[in-house]
């Protein structure tokens, strides 16, 4: 197709959208509901990830050691725990060090001064954090016995294992679930947007008759309505941007029941569309025209017999 | 059914409806396929065209039709520059050849205005005028005048004898009698999918007649 022929096309096109202004608007409207719902589980999916990722980073586990442990043995161990392939780091908390943490807990003045340098109780420990959080428990189970026995004051990882457990669950329901339902909404917009172009292709079935008997090519006739659903894309992905940012700005997650995670995780969702205002919206509406333009596409090659 | 038709000739295609002239028709404009046989147009067989090579061919004949199927959004300057932009034709050019088309069919003064806004006889004309918009060396006609008043009819019927005398060969396909019985050019009528009579200088034939021309033979 010359350049010429393009951009008559793309006219052709733009007209075609204002002068069925009435199913323009509806397909407008179809494309941004289904864009806002896939944005939501998007971003909602995207925070979730990134808030369990967060936490399970900070899931770690004390190991505290008896005052008469020499030094040069907790050395030791922490030199064996970290090579231990499912050890992601550890960390050796002196006297002095546990005694700043201390004195930086948010507790009273009163308990705080019940601690000096000179008289400290507070324990050494190594602070192991592993690959996966879910193997803490393996990695504490090997300071419970043998000769850990003696040198161990206490572990603390038990408080965590709930954590854990309800962590990596969570992550993997509302992975998969955020998936599907994606998925779903993906699809109905594609069966939506197919019907639209089927209907707008058949209330101008003269039209493209009389476009075929002037002599207009195949491609001629079909990308004008190409060019229409990519508009109905641009301009739903638009909407369904600004839906979705008064949808955080006003925290509306509340009102839906179906979002419940979305409504817990408002505060981080408003920050992740903030932060990432561009790139959303530009993902947004280019999803929008290639869902719109490839499924009309589809539906021209089936309608429009040349 | 076998035929030829010669360059620069103006033909009347006759006869009832349902008698094949539509198919006829439509198989010249390559709408339709023939079962068997051929049709050659300047000596190419357009029932092996391939679908990609139809336009090309479109561009090359003329066709107009009763219900003049122009675009009611657009004007009848419009109308007629849409089968240039769709074949890739600069605008310049558009803009020298369709007020030269408007002036010969008569319709310059109408060429702002939108086709609900003529009367029949003009919309037929500016169909017409679509149709020559790329000279092309057929035109066809498929019942140009079937809805139009006497008096139109003749306006159009006098507008495509114009442009037959031009060298554009002329295939009209009609049921009304008083046209073909004028223009004193070549007949052929059709009938259950056959040709029944072809005659140089012909009248129009109903099919009673033939039955009795057959009989008295």
């Amino acid at each position: 197709m010359s350049l010429r022929s393009l951009g008559r096309v793309i006219r052709l096109g733009l007209t075609n959208f204002w002068r069925n202004w009435w199913l323009s608007i509806a397909s407008v409207l179809v494309m941004a509901v289904t864009l806002f719902i896939i944005g939501v589980f998007a971003i909602q999916t995207v925070v979730i990830l990134k808030t369990t990722e967060g936490i399970q980073d900070k899931l770690d586990l004390s190991v505290y050691f008896n005052d008469d442990v020499a030094d040069q043995s907790i050395q030791d161990i922490r030199t064996s725990v970290a090579n231990r392939p499912d050890v992601k780091s550890v960390e050796f908390v002196s006297k002095e060090k546990a005694y700043e943490i201390f004195q930086q807990r948010p507790t009273s003045e009163k308990i705080k001064s019940l601690i000096t340098p000179e008289n400290n109780p507070l324990p050494r420990s190594l602070v192991i954090k592993a690959e996966d959080p879910s193997q803490l428990s393996v990695i504490a189970k090997t300071f419970e016995s043998g000769q850990f026995e003696q040198m161990v004051r206490r572990i603390s990882y038990q408080d965590n294992q709930n954590v854990v457990d309800t962590l990596v669950q969570t992550e993997s329901t509302v992975r998969r679930n955020g998936i599907v339902l994606a998925l779903i909404f993906i699809l109905l917009s594609f069966l939506l947007v197919y019907n639209t172009t089927r209907i707008v292709i058949l209330s101008r079935s003269d039209e493209i008759e009389i476009m075929r008997l002037v002599g207009a090519t195949e491609a001629f006739v079909r990308w004008p309505f190409i060019v229409e659903a990519g508009l109905y894309g641009v301009l739903g992905g638009l909407l369904a941007y600004g839906a979705l940012f008064l949808f955080l700005r006003y925290d509306l997650a509340s009102a839906v029941p179906l979002l419940s995670i979305a409504n817990f995780l408002a505060p981080d969702m408003q920050a992740f569309f903030i932060r990432f205002f561009a790139p959303i919206l530009i993902v947004i509406t280019m999803a929008g025209m290639l869902i719109a333009s490839i499924m009309s596409s589809f539906a021209v090659r089936k309608f429009v017999r040349l | 059914m076998s035929v030829v038709i010669g360059k620069g000739e103006f033909v009347s295609l006759v006869g009832p409806s349902g008698a094949g002239k539509s198919t006829l028709i439509r198989m010249l404009i390559a709408e339709e396929k023939p079962d068997q046989g051929s049709i050659l147009i300047a000596d190419r067989d357009i029932a092996v065209l391939k679908s990609r090579e139809l336009p090309y061919y479109r561009r090359k004949i003329g066709v107009v039709f009763q219900d003049f199927k122009l675009l009611p959004a657009k004007t009848v300057w419009e109308n007629i520059a849409f089968a240039l932009e769709v074949s890739d034709v600069s605008s310049g050019e558009i803009r020298e050849r369709v007020p030269k088309i408007l002036s010969l069919v008569g319709l310059s003064d109408k060429a702002d205005n939108y086709p609900s806004e003529l009367s029949g006889g003009e919309k037929q004309r500016v169909a017409i005028a679509r149709a020559m918009i790329h000279s092309p060396r057929i035109l066809i006609a498929d019942e140009p005048t079937g809805n139009l008043d006497p008096e139109t009819t003749w306006e159009i019927v006098e507008l495509l004898e114009r442009i037959g005398r031009s060298g554009t060969t002329i295939i009209l396909a009609t049921h009304n009698k008083a046209v073909v019985d004028k223009l004193k050019r070549r007949v052929i009528a059709v009938e259950h999918g056959r040709i029944v009579s072809d005659e140089k200088v012909g009248k129009y034939v109903v099919p009673s007649e033939i039955a009795a021309k057959e009989a008295s033979a």
